[in-house]
């Protein structure tokens, strides 16, 4: 590592109220590498992304810019001394074409001072050929609104790659909606990136990530710096032992799993909807955690969906216990002790500005009615407290926030309220997805337990560590239908991968 | 001081607390600038004429809540009071014509609820609509003219009886909306749906609430106390007026954001929207009192509201 230092922070601190947020953090990014930013949720990686971009003000500290000390108060001064985010949640104009979202707020116009079209057009292809790859195959005409997540990144990238001046290029969890293979594809652009002599930051969950294509790991804890290493020094295991402090054992004890006398608890009958999926035939048993293995867009989440009547089906039968049931509305389904921690937490698991204690008690409203049927607030707070501590919420009381909870503390508020609703059968579609380490190790935890209290858990993951780490038995899912059924013993990760993706 | 700013705070916290200190501020000024204002008959006769449509102040808030707006209200009220003047003057008995009229306004909220819950229509245009065809049909059946009744008890009892002498039909009826409202949000279940709904409707359809059945009977709260507000009112006054309520639609929904409710849906207070609905009626009358030029009545309310509102919407720190 001998590149120019390009980006150089030194002892930020910043705080919010009643939280320390940064401690005397400092990290240096060099030209020509990629450095990792690692730590748990609200260790505060974000935050110092967002410090360095001008979008939070630090009370202590100082940016350099190429040696030179920068005012970076807002993110235009970012852009301006050459620092670029490309974030996690991309914000696009969905109805404007790909030059257009390229060029937002920064439209070429003519002397006149209208928009030079032509001239926009002109550029946003000379961006695309300078930074070839999958980035030739975009139509610059296009409209965003159909694009994959892949190509947004792109269009976020080329945002940045506007300036001539561009030296550092930060990416927040970039590879957390992106396909296998889209994911290779930004492996080529950042080591193109990356050799074309710019310091890159990259934020991620995924250590394996990390050590295929960074340079540098800086770890943060807590908000205060850890160390910076060597990506090619250290060992996976170091790498969590910094972000925890600890050792981890991330997936725990394999279960002792009797397969014999399990019940059945859900069978899934001739499940079809065209274009998505077809042919779906399963069953899960109480007292197993059943996986779904398969890549992005295999038809995992959309089964799960059709069974919980959240999207429609065009055939298809459901028995629980043995019996034929009709589910048309997702409350038939809450009703008959099916739960589904959904894949987008934010969006379909939490009401994100209301309190813990109605999160918790939502779907299970009779549960905290008292016998004139009317709600209870003693019996609401005793409820939500009850989850709270079963699965170790951490948050100041029952009346927090749920949106101000970090996103691990979420997943295990969406968790508690189906298990405090009940449910025998609950439906986890990618339970770790964004959540820290730490966090990850408590939901495998969770699901373990439910599995062994004789709850019948369902887990969508495209995770193939997690997957093998914790499921009793693995369905591989392609294209819509079910490639191999199998009871987790003994698998490797080839066994899995072979049925997942096209020979 | 740090009392002070404890109380501010908590003030940001509950919702409705701050209209509260609004509508006093109000008070006070009023009673410096109109010798009339603070008397006991002039509160009275603002409450009065407050209270009609305090009805549709807390339909609207139940909209709100869940996240839809309903504009056809005050078109549906002119409705209410037109169909029941109108009936009674062809001779139905009264009774009978009170229930055609409120059951016009269930039909209406029923109409607007299916539509945007079960359709995903836009609320604002689907009942913009519905208060388009309302105008025509009051054209239609009116002609644009007052109804007017001859004399008759029965017409009148709703809007101007007075219980145990004292207490006006139409406040006492106010009284016992906004008591029932309370009450289903704070113990019901459906109060609840409501507010989960209007937090995050996607999540609310996953944990089991019957989402288009919440958002009807909002809306069918807001039809049916709208039809009443017309009702009343058409008692009161001993007439059917085609005109009644042009402002209704956009004084409920600032009575509700005045009083803390969130235009997102999902937060907000009853009683707000009920010191919410006072605070423009007592404008409105306080300036009247105090002499001031009509003209400057919109300027002078607007300017408030906006203050108010101001004052209301929750501090995002960077």
């Amino acid at each position: 590592m001998d590149g120019e230092v390009v980006l150089k922070a030194e002892h930020i601190s910043k705080s919010f109220p009643g939280v320390k947020a940064l401690d005397d953090v400092s990290i240096e990014i060099r030209a020509g590498e990629v450095h990792a930013l690692c730590g748990e949720n609200g260790a505060g990686k974000s935050t110092l992304l967002k410090v360095i971009t001008g979008i939070y003000s630090m009370d202590a500290g100082e940016v350099s810019v190429c040696g030179c000390r920068a005012e970076i108060r807002n993110i235009n001064d970012a852009r301006g001394c050459g620092i670029h985010v490309v974030p996690q949640e991309m914000a696009m104009a969905k109805h404007l074409s790909v030059a257009e979202n390229i060029f937002l707020g920064r439209y070429p116009m003519t002397r006149t001072g209208i928009v030079d079209w032509k001239k926009m057009y002109a550029e946003a292809k000379k961006l695309q050929e300078k930074l070839g790859g999958s980035a030739a195959s975009l139509n610059v005409r296009d409209k965003v609104e159909n694009l994959s997540m892949g190509h947004k990144q792109l269009i976020e990238i080329m945002r940045a790659m506007i300036d001539d001046n561009l030296k550092v290029i930060a990416f927040d969890e970039p590879t957390s909606s992106l396909s296998a293979e889209e994911t290779e594809r930004l492996f080529d652009l950042i080591n193109d990136l990356k050799s074309r002599n710019l310091g890159v930051i990259y934020v991620s969950h995924r250590l394996s990530e990390i050590f295929r294509i960074c340079d540098r790991v800086t770890v943060l804890k807590d908000g205060k710096f850890v160390d910076t290493r060597l990506v090619k020094e250290i060992t996976n295991d170091d790498i969590v032992k910094m972000m925890v402090g600890r050792d981890l054992d991330l997936f725990g004890n394999k279960r002792v799993r009797s397969d014999q006398a399990l019940e059945p608890a859900i069978r899934i009958e001739n499940f079809c909807r065209a274009g998505r999926y077809k042919n779906i035939n399963f069953e899960a048993k109480f007292g197993e955690i059943l996986g779904f293995y398969g890549l992005v867009g295999a038809g995992r989440t959309e089964i799960m969906r059709g069974i919980f009547a959240v999207d429609a089906r065009d055939t298809g039968n459901v028995y629980i216990k043995g019996k034929k049931v009709d589910i048309r509305t997702p409350d038939k389904a809450t009703k008959l002790g099916i739960g589904f921690v959904t894949e987008d937490r934010r969006g379909e698991g939490l009401m994100l500005r209301a309190t813990l204690k109605m999160n918790i008690s939502m779907p299970n409203l009779n549960a905290i009615t008292n016998r004139q049927g009317l709600i209870s607030a003693r019996r609401e707070t005793q409820y939500a407290k009850e989850g709270m501590n079963r699965f170790n919420i951490k948050a100041q009381s029952e009346k927090t926030i749920a949106g101000t909870l970090s996103g691990g503390n979420q997943q295990k508020a969406i968790i508690a309220k189906w298990v405090q609703a009940n449910c025998d059968i609950i439906i986890f579609d990618e339970p770790t997805r964004g959540i820290d380490v730490g966090a990850k190790a408590e939901v495998y935890a969770v699901m373990k337990e439910l599995a062994d209290a004789g709850k019948c858990v369902i887990m969508v993951s495209s995770e193939l560590p997690e997957t093998l780490g914790i499921c009793d038995r693995i369905i591989v899912m392609r294209e819509g239908e079910i490639m191999a059924d199998m009871v987790n013993d003994h698998l490797s990760e080839e066994d899995i991968v072979r049925y997942a993706v096209a020979n | 001081m740090n009392t002070a700013k404890r109380l501010y705070l908590k003030s940001k916290d509950t919702p409705g607390i701050l209209t509260v200190f609004i509508l006093v501020a109000l008070v006070i000024i009023f009673s410096n600038t109109s010798k009339y204002f603070f008397t006991s008959d002039s509160l009275l006769a603002i409450l009065l004429s407050a209270s009609t449509v305090s009805y549709i102040a807390a339909g609207q808030f139940m909209v709100l809540l869940c996240g839809q707006f309903d504009m056809s209200v005050g078109n549906v009220a002119a409705m209410g009071g037109v169909l029941y003047a109108l009936l009674v003057v062809k001779g139905l008995p009264v009774l009978l014509a009170m229930a055609i009229a409120l059951g016009f306004g269930l039909l209406s909220g029923f109409i607007a609820g299916v539509c945007v819950s079960r359709f995903n229509t836009n609320a604002f245009i689907t009942t913009f609509a519905q208060l388009q065809i309302y105008r025509g049909i009051l054209f239609v059946l009116t002609g644009g003219s007052t109804i007017s009744i001859d004399p008759n008890p029965a017409f009148r009892f709703i809007g101007t009886y007075k219980l145990f002498g004292v207490l006006q039909m139409p406040v006492v009826i106010m009284a016992a909306i906004f008591l029932s409202f309370w009450f289903i949000l704070r113990f019901t279940k459906l109060g609840r749906s409501i507010y989960c709904v209007g937090n995050n409707a996607e999540a609310a359809k996953i944990s089991g609430i019957n989402v288009p059945r919440t958002i009807t009977f909002c809306f069918l709260m807001t039809g049916f106390f709208a039809a009443l507000s017309g009702v009343v009112f058409a008692s009161r006054v001993n007439s059917g007026q085609p005109n009644l309520g042009a402002t209704y639609a956009l004084d409920t929904i600032a009575a509700s954001v005045i009083g803390g409710t969130s235009m997102a849906g999902g937060k907000g207070n009853i009683w707000g929207a009920f010191i919410g609905i006072l605070v423009v009626y007592v404008i409105q009358n306080g300036l009247i009192m105090s002499g001031v030029d009509s003209y400057y009545h919109y300027i002078i309310t607007g300017l408030i509201m906006f203050f108010a509102v101001l004052a209301q919407t929750e501090k995002t720190k960077k």
